[in-house]
């Protein structure tokens, strides 16, 4: 047996490149079309472009198919495309008020202004798998479509833009105010700068949003099942569209450039009253794309970072920021795979001297 | 639908009306000073604490040109050159405002697509719309 560093090998990882190609590709069905993932499997579109922190559908779709559905490898390959393209600027500061809402609910109120819309959502269903699905073929899907439209009330219209739920506390006094916290700062860059604790709110704010969906939900859940309980009630969750925009640069005009798939929460969280007046607490989630348990996630986890005195992990900005990016975590895990021959070498060798001065004092006592 | 630039319009246009546009606009001598190129722009929003902050970066395409000396700018989402390198020809030419007949035509070309869109978009609201929810309480609530 031989413990030395490793070089070569090149050949057999060649080929092992080929033969993970050879497995997705290998069955007796059709090539998967990056257009198909897009369209069919967005809501994994949607998560990879979140964890990857690049919003390019074609692009997440397409590394979802050479991932072979991995979404941590998908994720790490848009953030590492990301790196190879320049960056043309910074947009205007978008609204998600002007967002072209796909679905909006409230768990606080039963009546807001402009209503709440399910949208489309499988959070009512029974979870039982749905075996037409097998036969899902094209003439299924125009007679499905057909049932879609033929359904549609007569004057179904949604506002251009519709109140925040916020916005009514916030004229009640029960709510903290925006001023509380806002900055005239240029937000902090993370792709820019390195992080230094307690992080600006800019710089949390951005890292969780490219955090991963599992990590941010495995600290929050820890956080409503008490281990910093904020008692978070969902003031509005909206999925939608907002308009990105930049100044033109000829005009100096706001320019659209196009439209991006969000998902906003804004939580409800206990009192504070720290100026003398009780008011409910608000934690902020956005995120690209479709992903409502990310959403919620991040907005429970921003409250509880604000925590004063942390006393549990998910209260701890640093911990939470430092262990739910899913590119930084999967790398590190996935590092032990690498050859560690030397430095286990070297544990071996600590342990048959500790083991060697372990038998010597053994036989010193029997002596 | 961005009613405030009329070329927004090309953003959501679907490859036969591209290629119309691009045809009206290569009956004036455009100069690309800047071919396409894919990058990225970093989008900032602003949260519900009135802070500004970076939510990740859109894949975007950028193109610039001349046309009759007005220099016209397109940047639009996703990897799309030509759409980009029609905003900006569109963009110069309907800044510059001649020939005022390409100017019409062009105009009428990004309105109908830009109806097109609306109608689209309607029809997707009206979705959404049909799932408005207004939930019962419970007797004793």
């Amino acid at each position: 047996m031989g413990y030395v560093a490793v070089k070569g090998g090149i050949e057999a990882i060649e080929n092992a490149c080929r033969l993970f190609a050879w497995e997705r590709s290998k069955g007796a069905s059709e090539p998967l079309a990056v257009e198909q993932i897009r369209e069919q499997l967005y809501l994994a579109v949607d998560r990879v472009m979140g964890e990857g922190s690049l919003y390019a559908p074609d692009l997440a779709a397409l590394a979802l198919k050479q991932a072979a559905g991995d979404s941590f490898e998908a994720s790490f390959m848009l953030r590492a495309y990301r790196a190879t393209q320049p960056r043309i600027g910074y947009s205007l500061p978008g609204n998600t008020r002007e967002m072209r809402i796909k679905r909006r609910i409230s768990s606080a109120f039963k009546d807001i202004p402009g209503g709440q819309m399910l949208g489309a959502t499988s959070d009512y269903t029974l979870r039982l798998l749905d075996f037409d699905l097998l036969k899902d073929d094209t003439a299924r899907r125009e007679a499905f479509r057909e049932t879609v439209f033929n359904a549609l009330p007569i004057n179904a219209e949604i506002p251009d833009t519709l109140p925040k739920v916020i916005d009514i506390l916030r004229h009640e006094g029960l709510l903290e105010n925006a001023v509380d916290l806002a900055s005239n700062d240029e937000p902090f860059d993370i792709t820019r700068q390195s992080v230094t604790f307690p992080a600006p709110r800019s710089a949390a704010l951005q890292s969780l949003a490219r955090g991963e969906t599992g990590g941010l939900l495995t600290l929050a859940y820890s956080s409503m099942r008490g281990y910093g309980n904020i008692h978070p009630t969902l003031g509005e969750l909206r999925v939608g569209y907002v308009p990105l925009q930049i100044s033109h640069p000829v005009t100096g005009e706001p320019y659209t450039v196009g439209e991006v798939k969000v998902t906003e929460a804004e939580v409800l969280a206990r009192f504070d009253g720290s100026d003398g007046m009780p008011r409910f607490s608000l934690g902020y989630g956005l995120c690209f794309g479709q992903n409502e348990l990310k959403a919620i996630s991040m907005a429970v986890l921003d409250r509880t970072t604000r925590a004063e005195k942390p006393s549990c992990p998910a209260e701890d900005q640093e911990y939470v920021l430092y262990h739910t990016d899913g590119i930084e975590a999967m790398g590190f895990s996935n590092h032990w795979k690498l050859p560690h021959y030397v430095d286990f070498l070297s544990d071996l060798d600590r342990l048959r001297k500790a083991q060697s001065i372990a038998q010597q004092e053994e036989c010193h006592a029997d002596a | 639908m961005y009613a405030n630039d009329p070329t927004a319009a090309i953003i959501g246009m679907d490859v036969t009306e591209v290629d119309e546009l691009l045809t009206l606009l290569v009956t004036e001598e455009i100069q690309i000073t800047h071919p396409p190129r894919a990058g990225l722009i970093m989008m900032t929003v602003k949260d519900s604490l009135a802070v500004n902050f970076h939510l990740g970066e859109v894949l975007v395409t950028e193109a610039e040109v001349l046309l009759r000396g007005e220099r016209g700018y397109g940047l639009i989402i996703g990897e799309e050159p030509r759409k980009a390198l029609a905003r900006a020809a569109a963009d110069a030419l309907l800044r510059c405002g001649r020939p005022v007949l390409l100017c019409k035509q062009v105009s009428d070309c990004l309105e109908r697509s830009r109806q097109r869109q609306n109608t689209k978009y309607a029809e997707e609201a009206a979705l959404v719309a049909s799932t408005r929810v207004n939930f019962d309480l419970m007797a004793g609530a």
